[in-house]
């Protein structure tokens, strides 16, 4: 007995030490991962849908022609990502971390990446700054707004228009809404814009908790993931909603009749940003695809896909104008991202108890 | 001259004649445990390895407390689980899991007995194909069959549609975005576990007794109430188990079907560590929602095995 106890927990024992957590490579440290000429693969994180199909399927192959380094692409949502770049911070897997803006800011708070700006990454010089998340956490790429969206045959044959981020409340939808919960970005833009749209902001969130409680009274729920919306705008069980840009685009270009509208207190501009994890053995090849993936030629093909381009110059295609084209009047603005990093858990926190009880109870 | 064998069972066996009986036994004893155990080690050191050793990380970080994203301000304490049981937002959320998870587990328990005593009382041939139907759904991920279901419960989709068309009702069902659609949604999705624990059960019943109990005269129904039943609480016992503890840790279910209507714990959860960051009161929800688990089950299974029907749990 004593023997099998022993032999076990010398096993047991060699077992933790083996998963002690390897040392990490000072960038610049290993001779022959990090030259440039070595680097095949470069792992690369970020949301999936239509932002993993353009990067694995569009620009991916265009790189691999170009350079001949492979892209593998490890899809997930963006706090999934941060938690694992968090986890993995010593020995890191993933090189180049695709975050939403305040991931981007959240991951530079707790230095879990490096700098990204002109000084590394050429092609910054030429990119509207509107789309920036963070001024040197990250690269923005995919550009789109967070804006309202409605059903165009709902919206025609009842006269109605959003010409105020006010013109989401109403009973007049019947409950025909779908709206995501504040975890979701689309939910907290909505909660930042509705409080902009009653004398508040992002410093004072209270006029907008009280519209958003009326908002939860005329909706059948807030959606937890934001994957469903798209079915319920395609099946015909709602007919508002807000999402990003590049998925109202999608919509329309499949022939769904829906429409971005932008309301005078204006939308929000971001992007999908790529960053530099920190102590990657592959910081200058994954700092060259950063550099790929804002020139122009990178820009063209994102745009194709339906996001805004971030490169100066570069204009959203014909296919998308119709939809969710932005006209020079159109108001829009930069969201203070640090600030929505700090006050989420704060907003998250009193939604979740002022906000969703308040959900359906004015719905006849 | 023969040379001296040295074989081992010739140098042995003199010794072994000369040990004391009680030893004997014990050493037979020992090798009849050792393969055993060795055969035991694989699972052993897997479940050490990514199961013990996360758990006890994530029991670690239960108790510390910190406001700052980059952890600068972390201190132990217990903090965590003040703030859990001194905020009824969190403790209605546990309510909600519990609550959830006994409806589940009744509605697969009422839906999943008939199939399975079907399936006892069938040809080796029909058995098959019900458990080849019944265990059918789980070859569908869990997030396709959700999406599934959320088409049909939709207010515009296949059943209210249904329903309003042949007149039974005036509006829409609220069948998605309500307690009762994540019930729907997880009872379907664990009955296969209630009916394959319950038919084990029914399954090792010994036939003559029903026979002996027609004999003496008991209608089937009282057949069934005194002995197909009793004899068959350890199946349905373990089927509630499972589904109850499979019910406590869902979390495509009650995300899809319910939104954020139905806030259960695994959702929180979830929402506290991916997208707050709170690492550490993420990490004390789950040791509640587990402690809450494994204490129901414990009273479960107590109640049970107290109860007059102790005798079938031996």
């Amino acid at each position: 007995m004593k023997k099998a106890i022993t032999v076990i927990s010398i096993m047991l024992l060699l077992m933790l030490t083996a998963c002690g957590a390897p040392t990490p490579q000072k960038a610049g440290e290993t001779a022959s991962t990090d030259k440039k000429e070595d680097v095949k693969t470069l792992t690369v994180a970020g949301n999936g849908g239509v932002i993993e199909r353009t990067i694995r399927d569009v620009i991916a192959p265009k790189y691999k022609e170009k350079t001949g380094v492979t892209i593998n692409y490890v899809p997930g949502l963006s706090g999934e990502i941060l938690s694992k770049v968090e986890l993995q911070k010593s020995a890191p897997q993933i090189d180049v971390a695709f975050f939403v803006p305040t991931d981007v800011f959240r991951a530079a708070d707790k230095e879990l990446t490096e700098t990204v700006d002109e000084s590394n990454v050429p092609n910054m010089k030429s990119v509207k700054t509107d789309f920036i998340a963070v001024e040197g956490a990250g690269a923005p790429v995919f550009g789109l707004a967070i804006a309202p969206a409605y059903n165009t045959e709902a919206f025609e044959k009842n006269g109605w228009a959003i010409k105020s981020w006010n013109d989401l409340v109403s009973e007049k939808y019947n409950g025909r809404t779908a709206f995501v919960d504040i975890t979701n970005d689309w939910g907290f833009n909505t909660l930042n814009a509705l409080a902009m749209a009653n004398g508040g902001g992002t410093d004072n969130v209270d006029p907008g908790m009280e519209k958003a409680k009326e908002l939860a009274g005329y909706s059948t729920t807030f959606y937890k993931n934001s994957t469903q919306v798209m079915p319920a705008i395609q099946q015909g069980a709602a007919d508002i909603t807000v999402m990003g840009s590049y998925v109202i685009g999608e919509l329309a270009l499949s022939g769904i009749p829906i429409k971005m509208a932008v309301p005078e207190e204006g939308i929000p501009l971001q992007s999908f940003s790529a960053t530099l994890v920190k102590n990657t053995p592959k910081e200058e090849a994954a700092l060259e695809f950063i550099d790929y993936l804002i020139s122009d030629e990178a820009q063209e093909l994102v745009a194709e896909q339906g996001f805004y381009p971030v490169a100066e110059g570069l204009e959203l295609p014909e296919k998308y104008q119709e939809s969710i084209g932005l006209k020079e009047s159109d108001a829009t603005f930069k969201p203070d991202v640090p600030k929505f990093a700090e006050v989420r858990a704060e907003w998250s926190d009193r939604w979740n108890k002022e906000v969703v009880p308040e959900i359906g109870k004015l719905l006849k | 001259m023969e040379p001296v064998r040295s074989h081992a069972d010739q140098e042995t066996s003199p010794k072994i004649t000369t040990e004391p009986p009680k030893k004997q036994k014990k050493m037979k004893k020992r090798r009849s445990w050792v393969p055993g155990l060795l055969l035991l080690v694989p699972i052993l050191l897997f479940l050490f390895g990514f199961f013990v050793v996360p758990m006890l990380y994530i029991l670690y970080l239960s108790f510390i407390s910190t406001e700052n994203l980059s952890g600068a301000d972390a201190v132990y304490s217990l903090q965590n689980y003040i703030t859990l049981f001194t905020d009824s937002y969190y403790l209605n959320s546990l309510w909600i899991t519990v609550k959830i998870s006994i409806y589940s587990v009744i509605v697969a328990l009422l839906l999943g007995y008939p199939i399975a005593l079907t399936m006892a009382k069938s040809s080796a041939r029909v058995r098959a194909i019900i458990t080849l139907l019944i265990a059918s759904p789980l070859l569908v991920s869990i997030v396709v069959r959700n999406f599934g279901w959320y088409l049909l419960l939709l207010p515009n989709g296949t059943i209210n549609s249904f329903l309003l068309n042949i007149g039974i009702i005036n509006k829409p069902l609220n069948l998605l975005f309500s307690e009762l659609g994540v019930v729907i949604g997880l009872s379907n999705a664990y009955l296969p576990f209630m009916v394959l624990a319950i038919v084990t059960s029914l399954y090792n019943i010994d036939p003559s007794l029903e026979k002996a109990s027609a004999i003496l005269g008991a209608s089937p129904m009282r057949s069934f109430f005194s002995i197909t039943l009793p004899l068959s609480l350890p199946g349905i016992i373990s089927g509630s188990v499972l589904v109850f503890s499979l019910s406590m840790s869902a979390y495509v279910t009650p995300a899809l079907m319910g939104g954020a209507n139905v806030p259960v714990m695994p959702v929180v959860v979830y929402d506290q560590i991916n997208n707050l960051l709170h690492w550490t009161f993420g990490s004390a929800l789950s040791y509640v929602l587990l402690a809450t688990t494994l204490l129901s089950v414990f009273i479960f299974t107590r109640v049970f095995e107290k109860s007059k029907f102790k005798e079938v749990f031996r």
